[in-house]
């Protein structure tokens, strides 16, 4: 490999580790302590797990847009049983959850069955979504949660946040379902070429829903631990999670050699884009440089991967 | 129709090379105003070449083209076009939105200097095209609308709005009816007739025997024949010379087996009326011209294709039609024509052999990798495809990718094997060892349905061929005497009539 080959294929790695570098000399007292780590993967985990869900969507080759809505309608879910009904946080926990793969079946449904194209069938579901949220919560902030709930983001294991905890875990699961289950292999083979995979037996049509109830499965544990670390239900909370997550798994995909969207490459892409945004804080750069470097980040590594696809795939 | 004495065009000693293959070999090919010349020849002969290269898609690595005896740019399109050369592509390309007038003129609409475009230029320049082509449509119907062979018309009136004096047909009958087709070839004269000339690229030999003044017969890039008036025994007797006995292959009489396949009477898009059994242990061949339902059978059976009426039985139990899931359940494998209808590109060759099988080496919904692997290593064995299962399947050539598909299916349960052209892009060296493979499966007991464009391959593997034309089972060859002239003969319009007499003479 030449060494222009090894720098595309670890571009990642290289620019996560650049941005480690670079913001350490800037600010070597806040930038590389423990302290400043430790935010990162607390802040980052509502991202890191939505852009696994977004992933698994990719792998099977469409895309979900209902992502911030579908967050923030599982999010005024969960908060409503606890504000009006007083249920206790596990119980929120899976109505959340549950208001998720609710959410996530619709969309696969519509993809899948309906053979509505994916990008208008989970913009429409999103809307839906998001009207559903007004109607429940009125455009009011809901406090008074259960204490329960709350621990989870205050929680620390050996210092390390609960949220990253299981952030990360959930992380380790999708890795763990993709690359070595029967359901992982299906979900690639249907993001490759769909036509093959389905006249190799693979049941396309369902691989597509259980995707998408996932990534909505996903979106409800997000909503978790949003809502838990803010204490309150407020509105339009997942506004500004779509692009970045979006913007993490494509960041991925130069781990997979720019051939497979990857659960390891979008936490990774996340974790970049977190060390960026605080970085660059941390250097009283004004808050709109922080997208303005994510999105030359992105498209720089995502030109590099089209270029290289086009020639894995002989378009 | 009188011959002038100076061609339009003439390409003389084009040689065309892909590093150290030759496509083409200094062919040398004329056409003259005013008729209609045939390029024959089997898949891979040179014709495609050919055609590039007077198109200009393709520079020849030697050879010169003169086009009314001035020496023609080559590898330039926009220059073969400035000439007069254009071509009706093989697929249709319309823009099925847009009008009869606007598909005409696409791409070259008469403009206004801001580059507005003058409507009424356009729709007079398309009514003129329109009328060489003799095609009564209202300008402003969307090309959609239209029934197939009039979208095929109106592409070839597009063709001639380029003002061409040689138009070029590639194969273009290949998806219409009989009744199309004969319109479609009665345009053809007609534009001989106006004093155009025109290259016809056939596999339907039939059809060059009809409308061909001239034809020039190819075979493995090189130019083996001019014929003039040519027949249609003439052209199978240089296509498929007939090679005696040893051509026909002799296979050990078997005990028939149970019935794996049944068709009763399907009838879809492509297919009408078509019965047909398929027997354990059975290769059936399936011979047609693209466009004959050989294909279409395929694909129906497979469900990836739906059917309308009759039924479809796999092993006594109904099939539904479009249900591609069920049918491969059920123990259908379907190895298509067009790879790229079964690899997974980004995928390593380890998952592409391994999809349809793996939940054999799964357990609990988990893949246990290393069986996976061995399993693999031991299908790509009997392929004899050096190849490590983790690398990627792009990385192998077409051949070895084929090969890999053909071990996907030796590694399933299937039962009845769906083959569309399995040697397709294969060297000759991995050919045999496709063939050897398809033979030992349905020696244990694999039901075979085999569609190919290779009359050899079809004479050689075949228990029977069964013969479509324009979506009707129109004859059967049984093992007896099975050869690839008769099959070649057959699959290209033979009147079932004949097969008696050429058997008579055999």
């Amino acid at each position: 490999m030449s060494i222009r080959a090894i720098a595309e294929r670890w571009s990642l790695v290289i620019a996560f580790l650049g941005a480690f570098v670079f913001f350490s000399i800037a600010r070597p007292d806040t930038f590389p302590t423990w302290d400043n780590a430790r935010a990162i993967l607390d802040e980052s985990s509502v991202l890191c797990v939505l852009a696994i869900g977004v992933t698994v969507v990719l792998v099977i080759g469409e895309f979900d847009l209902s992502v911030g809505f579908v967050t923030q309608l599982t999010a005024a879910a969960a908060v409503s049983v606890m504000a009006f009904h007083a249920w206790p946080a596990w119980a929120a926990v899976l109505v959340a959850l549950l208001a998720g793969a609710i959410a996530g079946l619709a969309n696969g449904v519509a993809v899948a069955y309906v053979r509505i194209p994916s990008f208008v069938a989970t913009l429409a579901i999103g809307s839906i979504a998001g009207a559903i949220e007004l109607a429940i919560t009125k455009t009011t902030i809901f406090e008074g949660l259960d204490p329960g709930y709350l621990e989870i983001a205050t929680t620390t294991v050996y210092d390390i946040p609960l949220r990253a905890i299981i952030a990360a875990a959930i992380a380790l699961t999708f890795m763990v379902l993709l690359r070595m289950t029967v359901y992982g292999r299906h979900a690639a083979s249907v993001g490759d070429n769909a036509t093959a995979a389905r006249l190799s037996g693979v049941p396309v049509e369902r691989a597509k829903v259980i995707a998408f109830v996932l990534m909505g499965l996903c979106a409800g544990m997000a909503a978790v631990l949003v809502t838990s670390s803010a204490s309150q239900y407020y509105p339009n909370l997942g506004q500004g999670y779509l692009l970045p997550a979006y913007a993490a798994a494509f960041l991925g995909l130069s781990l997979s050699g720019g051939l497979r969207f990857n659960v390891l490459g979008s936490y990774l892409g996340v974790l970049l884009l977190g060390m960026v945004t605080t970085g660059l804080t941390m250097m009283n750069q004004p808050s709109w440089m922080a997208a303005l470097v994510q999105g030359l980040v992105l498209i720089v590594a995502v030109s590099g991967i089209a270029v290289r696809r086009r020639g894995a795939l002989g378009r | 129709m009188a011959v002038s004495a100076v061609p339009w065009l003439e390409a003389v000693g084009l040689t065309k090379r892909y590093g150290g293959v030759v496509a083409l070999e200094d062919a040398s090919v004329t056409a003259h105003t005013g008729t209609v010349h045939g390029l024959v020849g089997a898949n891979g002969a040179g014709k495609s070449t050919l055609v590039k290269c007077l198109t200009g898609i393709v520079r020849p690595t030697s050879g010169s083209v003169r086009v009314e005896g001035r020496p023609l740019q080559l590898g330039r399109p926009v220059e073969a076009l400035r000439v007069g050369i254009a071509s009706v592509p093989q697929e249709l390309t319309v823009a099925p939105t847009l009008t009869v007038a606007a598909n005409v003129m696409l791409g070259h609409e008469p403009r206004r200097r801001v580059g507005l475009i003058r409507r009424r230029e356009l729709d007079r320049r398309a009514s003129v095209a329109l009328e060489s082509v003799s095609l009564d449509v209202t300008l402003d119907t969307p090309v959609g609308q239209l029934p197939l062979i009039e979208q095929r018309i109106v592409m070839i009136a597009r063709a001639l709005s380029f003002n061409a004096r040689l138009v070029i047909f590639d194969e273009p009958t290949a998806t219409l009816s009989p009744h199309e087709a004969e319109l479609l070839l009665e345009t053809v004269r007609g534009l001989a007739h106006r004093g155009v000339s025109v290259l016809y690229v056939s596999h339907h030999l039939r059809e060059i025997e009809a409308v061909c003044d001239t034809v020039t017969v190819l075979r493995d890039g090189r130019v083996i024949r001019d014929l003039e008036r040519a027949t249609h025994a003439a052209l199978v007797a240089l296509l498929a010379p007939e090679t005696g006995p040893s051509a026909s292959v002799d296979r050990p009489d078997r005990v028939a087996g149970d019935v794996v396949l049944e068709l009763r009477a399907v009838t879809g898009a492509r297919l009408q009326d078509v019965s047909l059994v398929v027997r354990e242990g059975e290769v059936v061949g399936l011979a047609g011209l693209s466009g004959s339902g050989a294909r279409e059978m395929l694909l129906t059976v497979c469900g990836a294709v739906p059917f309308i009426s009759g039924s479809i039985a796999l092993g006594g139990r109904r099939l539904r039609s479009g249900d591609t899931l069920a049918a491969v359940e059920h123990g259908i494998g379907f190895l298509p024509g067009d790879r790229s209808l079964g690899l997974f590109p980004t995928h390593t060759v380890r998952h592409n052999v391994a999809l349809p099988s793996l939940k054999r080496y799964a357990r609990l919904g988990f893949v246990d990798r290393r069986r996976e692997r061995s399993a693999v290593e031991g299908l790509l064995g009997r392929v004899a495809l050096a190849a490590s299962p983790e690398a990627p399947v792009t990385s192998l050539s077409g051949g070895n990718q084929q090969k890999a598909l053909v071990a996907r299916w030796i590694g399933s349960d299937a039962r009845l094997l769906l083959l569309d052209d399995p040697t397709a892009g294969v060297d000759v060296a991995t050919r045999p060892e496709i063939h050897s493979q398809i033979r030992a499966l349905s020696q244990a007991g694999v039901g075979v349905l085999l569609v190919s464009t290779d009359e050899e391959e079809l004479a050689e593997l075949s228990d029977r061929v069964v013969v479509f034309e324009r979506g009707v089972v129109t004859g059967e060859l049984t093992s007896h005497g099975l050869t690839p002239a008769r099959v070649l003969a057959a699959m290209t319009g033979q009147p079932l009539e004949a097969k008696h007499t050429l058997e008579e003479d055999a």
